[in-house]
């Protein structure tokens, strides 16, 4: 496929203030893109400040394009400071994505720290959406406090109505998150959340995302419950300047994570080395 | 591929002034001019100046394909507009492994449309070095790009385009030959294999080179085949923005490092072995490609004496076998 | 997308020897497009009017601080502007200004004599010593096309992207021949932050290190380089603290 590294442009169609500096974002591109799959990304450009690659974190409807994004830094700092109605680029989609069709007929594991939630929640939808599936679907999402937990009332209306279950857990809080008193949350790390957790391994595909140090105490872990790692799938995180295996910043292991990735399974990963 | 045979002219002096008759007529000539400082660099060549042999020029023509701070697209009004088209370009007096460049290019920008916009627009003209003291190449490396190879009594057409050339001024009859590689040390270029690449992760030589880097970016800046880039956006007061995209190097601090602060490779040891892969193994697809074409720009370059070669064999006494 | 249309801007000098100002009155072909996107509340060089202590999108700091009554008004005009960026060498790390040593007193009255005696100073600071800065803007002087640039994004709601990276970078790019390598020059680009485009070098001048350090810079090893080039333990100590007082990239966010 050629690339010429052009935008198309977008209008940011509407902001939805989320957690403090972790606001969804939608995007109406001109011309609409190719088909945006959960674990894929978009490269969005504030022209005469710079891009950043972000995933969606639902699907395309009515050609709209939806993103978590945390104010991180230079340019995403600059997307706060624009408005509804205003435009930006759009240059994508790239990536591999998750594979669906492995996740059909498993029950499903999903496993987020933080901001990890944002492509988990793209697979979530796109999950749910699917009429014919057959299945659990499982959700474990850690975050540093109860005020950090991203889709909060979403999660908890889910699991309330019956079509997921849903554990959090904080590394700190005073009071844990309400007003759902039922709503299971401990204070700890989010591979803890395995502990107990009743599940079918050989029938379990599970989906991580989180920052590095999540990726290092969960996949593992995760593999001795007894799920093959092939069907262990993982989104990482790198540098990224292209989105199209050109720039390098995203190289691990020989391979360019824009590219191949960002989503691997954990027998991938083992073979890449500096992955985890 | 490699011992590839071209279709080979004599090539008298008549030929010669008709040929670059021709050329003229659509390209600017560029070839390697020597300024007072005694650093060759590619330029455009003064009328009737023909270099006598081709030259490792201080860049390659890697500044043509790929510019340092090239100009993608701008934006204006809410729309977004290609970077205006490069002007034909001749580049004559390219050495072999700069061909062999040309050629890994290729390969990693082959769905790149910027890239290949100034690709069509150059003329790639080989001539023969004379190998000096840092060159190591070796035709068994790769194969190359480019459209003529002009020797000193013969010419070869080594792309269409060039052949075309050829027929146009009536060059006489071919016959298939290999190129006249330098004599010297054609030999084996430093290799590694995937196995010692990962076993070397704690070899103490990573630290004990890379101490000495000064991530100044000059091996890269000069390296035929080192193509990492960032992307930088320039306002103008009027509104109007432009997007470059610049050459990078793995050794600048914030080449692995992500918002937050994390850096996928720390340290300048981690930095160092990073280079190394990607000359000698490869990302991608072009895994398993040695790029380093051995032209010693590199190591002619460092203030540091860094030089990938030796250190390719020091990794093979510290950890091979 | 273009957020703002008119700025309001104010140019602020501390102890400086208004290089910097003069570099934006330098940029001759975009003064016009300047005039008609900045409304200016103050600028030296230009008026003697101003410093209203009015409300402003954005003030330029230009010069170090020495005295109470400057960190003042620095705090004063923190408080009145939306973006403050720090610009050349002065405001961020001292400058030139900054090489005064000795016990601050007797520096005092050597140069002003007895009637120095009450002054309340102390050594020159930069900027960030005192207040958040927005941006810098490095150089002695800075860059013209920095200036315009950093200006120019400032009207699309943030900041221009630059590559953290030395002068060698440049000064290899535009193929100049090395001074420290060939000629043994003691030159500082290989710890210093490019974006001048080499242009000491390329006249055969050896860096200086004006804008500053680069992050993660080998010291030891350009140490070890200059001392091959003859200066002495001291010269050395003496050319990298010139512009070396804090590394660049702070306040990058
Ligand atoms: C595949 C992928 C999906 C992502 N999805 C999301 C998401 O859904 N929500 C979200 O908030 N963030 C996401 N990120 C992270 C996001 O890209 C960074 O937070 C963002 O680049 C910070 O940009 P900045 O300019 O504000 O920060 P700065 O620190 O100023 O970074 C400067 C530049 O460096 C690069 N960079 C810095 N950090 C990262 C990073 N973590 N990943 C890639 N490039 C980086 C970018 O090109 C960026 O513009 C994702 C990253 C990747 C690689
Ligand atoms: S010798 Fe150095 S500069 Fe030349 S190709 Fe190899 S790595 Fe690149
Ligand atoms: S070796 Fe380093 S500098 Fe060269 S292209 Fe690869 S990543 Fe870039
Ligand atoms: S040229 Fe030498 S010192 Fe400079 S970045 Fe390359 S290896 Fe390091
Ligand atoms: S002259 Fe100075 S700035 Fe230029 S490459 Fe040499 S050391 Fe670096
Ligand atoms: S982001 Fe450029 S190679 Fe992956």
């Amino acid at each position: 496929m050629m690339h010429d590294l052009q935008p198309v442009p977008a209008v940011l169609v509407k902001i939805v203030p989320m957690v403090v500096d972790n606001h969804l974002f939608a995007f109406r591109p001109e011309q609409p893109l190719a088909d945006i799959m959960p674990g894929q990304f978009v490269e969005v450009s504030i022209s005469g400040v710079g891009s950043f690659p972000v995933s969606s974190c639902d699907l395309v409807r009515d050609g709209r394009i939806m993103s978590c994004i945390r104010r991180a830094g230079r340019v995403t700092d600059a997307l706060y400071r624009l408005k509804e109605g205003d435009t930006v680029g759009l240059r994508g989609p790239f990536g591999n994505g998750f594979p669906l069709q492995r996740f059909a007929g498993h029950d499903v594991l999903l496993i987020a720290g933080g901001l990890g939630m944002a492509p988990l929640r793209g697979l979530l939808q796109a999950l749910l959406e699917d009429h014919d599936r057959q299945g659990r679907i499982m959700v474990l999402y850690g975050s540093r406090e109860p005020g950090g937990l991203l889709f909060y009332d979403e999660l908890v209306g889910l699991s309330q109505q019956g079509r997921i279950s849903v554990r959090f857990s904080v590394d700190f809080a005073e009071t844990l998150p309400g007003p759902h008193p039922q709503v299971f949350c401990r204070i700890g790390l989010v591979s803890e959340l395995l502990e107990g957790l009743q599940f079918a391994p050989r029938r379990t595909v599970a989906a991580v995302c989180g920052p590095p140090a999540l990726y290092r105490c969960v996949l593992e872990e995760l593999a001795l419950t007894g799920i093959a790692p092939a069907r262990i799938f993982v989104t990482l995180e790198r540098r990224m300047r292209c989105g199209i295996g050109e720039c390098c910043h995203c190289v691990t292991g020989g391979r360019y994570i824009c590219r191949d990735g960002p989503v691997f399974s954990l027998e991938q990963l083992r073979g890449m080395a500096g992955a985890i | 591929m490699i011992d590839a045979l071209f279709p080979s002219y004599p090539l008298p002096q008549d030929v010669v002034d008709d040929l670059l008759d021709t050329i003229r007529r659509d390209w600017t000539f560029w070839g390697p001019c020597s300024g007072e400082d005694e650093v060759w660099r590619l330029q455009p060549l003064p009328e009737g100046l023909w270099p006598a042999n081709a030259v490792t020029t201080f860049l390659t023509v890697k500044k043509l394909l790929l510019p340092q701070r090239a100009a993608l697209w701008s934006h204006d009004q809410n729309s977004y507009r290609k970077a205006g088209a490069a002007s034909p370009v001749a580049v004559i007096g390219v050495p072999l492994c700069d061909l062999q460049a040309v050629w890994y290019l290729d390969q990693v920008f082959a769905e790149d449309e910027p890239y290949l916009d100034r690709r069509k627009q150059l003329l790639l003209i080989g001539m023969p070095c004379e190998p000096g003291a840092e060159c190591r190449c070796s035709r068994q490396l790769m194969p190359l790009a480019g459209d003529l190879f002009v020797g000193a009594d013969r010419v070869w057409a080594l792309s269409r385009a060039g052949q075309g050339l050829l027929l146009e001024c009536a060059c006489g009859v071919a016959e298939e030959m290999p190129l006249p590689w330098p004599e010297g040390p054609d030999g084996q270029r430093s290799q590694i294999s995937e196995d010692l690449f990962l076993s070397s992760a704690a070899a103490s030589i990573w630290f004990d080179e890379s101490q000495r880097c000064l991530s100044c970016g000059a091996c890269s800046a000069v390296c035929p085949t080192c193509y990492c880039f960032d992307l930088l956006d320039s306002a103008a007061l009027d509104g109007s923005v432009v997007r470059r995209r610049a050459w990078d190097n793995c050794f600048f601090a914030e080449h692995g490092k992500v918002a937050g602060g994390h850096d996928f490779r720390p340290g300048r040891a981690d930095r160092l072995r990073f280079r190394m892969e990607h000359k000698l193994l490869g990302f991608g697809d072009l895994r398993g490609q040695n790029s380093c074409v051995g032209c010693g720009r590199c190591r002619g370059v460092c203030p540091a004496e860094i030089d990938l070669d030796r250190i390719a064999e020091q990794l093979h006494l510290e950890v091979g076998s | 997308m273009r957020t703002t249309s008119s700025l309001k801007l104010s140019w602020v000098r501390f102890t400086s020897c208004s290089g910097c100002q003069l570099m934006l009155l330098n940029c001759e072909t975009s003064l016009n497009e300047l005039a008609r996107i900045v409304e200016l509340d103050a600028f030296p060089l230009v008026s003697s009017a101003g410093d209203r202590s009015e409300p402003v999108d954005i003030a330029l700091v230009e010069g170090s601080l020495s005295t109470p009554e400057e960190v003042e008004r620095l705090l004063a005009i923190r408080r009145h502007s939306r973006l403050l960026v720090a610009v050349g060498a002065c405001a961020l790390n001292g400058g030139i200004n900054a090489l005064v040593k000795g016990e601050r007193r007797s520096c005092l009255a050597g140069i002003y004599g007895e009637q120095s005696a009450g002054w309340d100073s102390f050594p020159p600071q930069p900027v960030h010593h005192f207040v958040r800065v927005d941006w810098q803007i490095p150089g002695c002087p800075p860059e013209r096309r920095e200036l315009l640039e950093s200006l120019g994004s400032i009207l699309h709601g943030g900041w221009p992207g630059r590559q953290l990276m030395p002068v060698c970078m440049e000064c290899r790019c535009n193929e100049n021949r090395c001074l420290l390598v060939e000629d043994h020059a003691p030159c500082l680009g290989p710890i210093t932050l490019a974006g001048c485009n080499a242009s000491c070098p390329a006249r055969g001048v050896p860096c200086e290190g004006c804008r500053g350090v680069v992050p993660e810079a080998n010291r030891d090893e350009l140490y070890r380089l200059l001392l091959e080039t003859g200066l002495s333990v001291q010269e050395i100590q003496h050319r990298l603290e010139r512009f070396g007082g804090t590394p660049h990239g702070q306040a990058d966010r």
